[in-house]
């Protein structure tokens, strides 16, 4: 099944629509720079990625992966515009909360732990 | 309404462009505290004004009504709200904690008993130790009180 980002906006609008697979070429110019914003983020994300994987301490990770949430809740707020449900911001709302609570713990954590004791290098 | 929509898409590919210079900053900078810097701040940047330019999108949608619009308005203020408050704090509390670990080299508390040697102390040439600050608060026990 061929599922192209003009389906998307069809399925999301009426939950029995069928056509799915319309060519890339319809979209009109807002749903255009909302699909050029999505893949601007992704490919933010996979940058930060790249820096998670590399980063030679832990802190560089710890930072890629902060950046990479923040950029999560972006997405799904761009990806809730495209499909036509506005709950997504709701998703988007929570899930920025549990990024800043989850980095604040990890940080918390290494007030009692050394999170670096298993690094060859610093 | 359709100027309104592609100004909140234009708006919106501005915030892009600017979380993707954090992350190729991410990429290129030297060392640790040069990429917080970087990735920090255009990440509060980037993220505030992708959120502007979704809620002048919303405005500017014409098949909504005006409750509909109120609420999707509302939910992203209240997302940008708390990315720009939060995320400075995140960037301060991580920068924090990796020089109090010691990844700041000469400047690291651990070399701290080095510090208090130099002429001016840690907060510059007029060192709290030299002149100490004069307590003028007067304090609930003494007398003189409120009534």
């Amino acid at each position: 099944m061929k599922l192209s980002i003009s389906g998307l906006i069809a399925a999301g609008s009426s939950p029995d629509a069928t056509e799915v697979g319309a060519s890339i070429t319809s979209l009109s110019i807002n749903e255009m720079m909302l699909l050029a914003a999505c893949f601007g983020i992704l490919f933010t994300m996979t940058l930060a990625l790249v820096r998670a994987v590399l980063g030679p301490t832990v802190y560089d990770r710890i930072l890629a992966v902060n950046m990479f949430g923040t950029k999560t809740v972006l997405f799904i707020g761009v990806v809730g515009f495209l499909s036509n449900r506005p709950a997504f911001l709701d998703i988007a709302l929570v899930y920025a909360l549990m990024n800043f609570i989850s980095i604040i713990a990890v940080l918390r954590f290494s007030d009692f732990a050394d999170l670096s004791e298993n690094e060859v290098s610093k | 309404m359709m100027m309104l929509q592609i100004t909140g898409g234009i708006v919106l590919l501005l915030g892009t462009v600017i979380c993707l210079i954090g992350g190729l900053g991410l990429l290129r900078l030297p060392n640790f505290f040069a990429r917080t810097h970087g990735g920090s701040i255009t990440d509060t940047l980037g993220a505030g004004l992708a959120i502007l330019g979704m809620v002048l999108y919303t405005l500017g949608m014409e098949d909504l009504t005006t409750l509909e619009q109120f609420l999707v308005i509302a939910k992203l203020i209240s997302i940008a709200v708390f990315i720009l408050v939060t995320s400075p704090i995140s960037g301060h509390a991580l920068t924090r904690a990796a020089f109090e670990a010691g990844l700041g080299g000469e400047g690291s508390p651990a070399n701290l008993q080095e510090i208090e040697t130099i002429s001016h102390g840690v907060y510059g040439p007029a060192s709290l130790q030299e002149n100490p600050i004069e307590e003028t608060v007067a304090s609930p026990l003494q007398e003189g009180s409120h009534d």
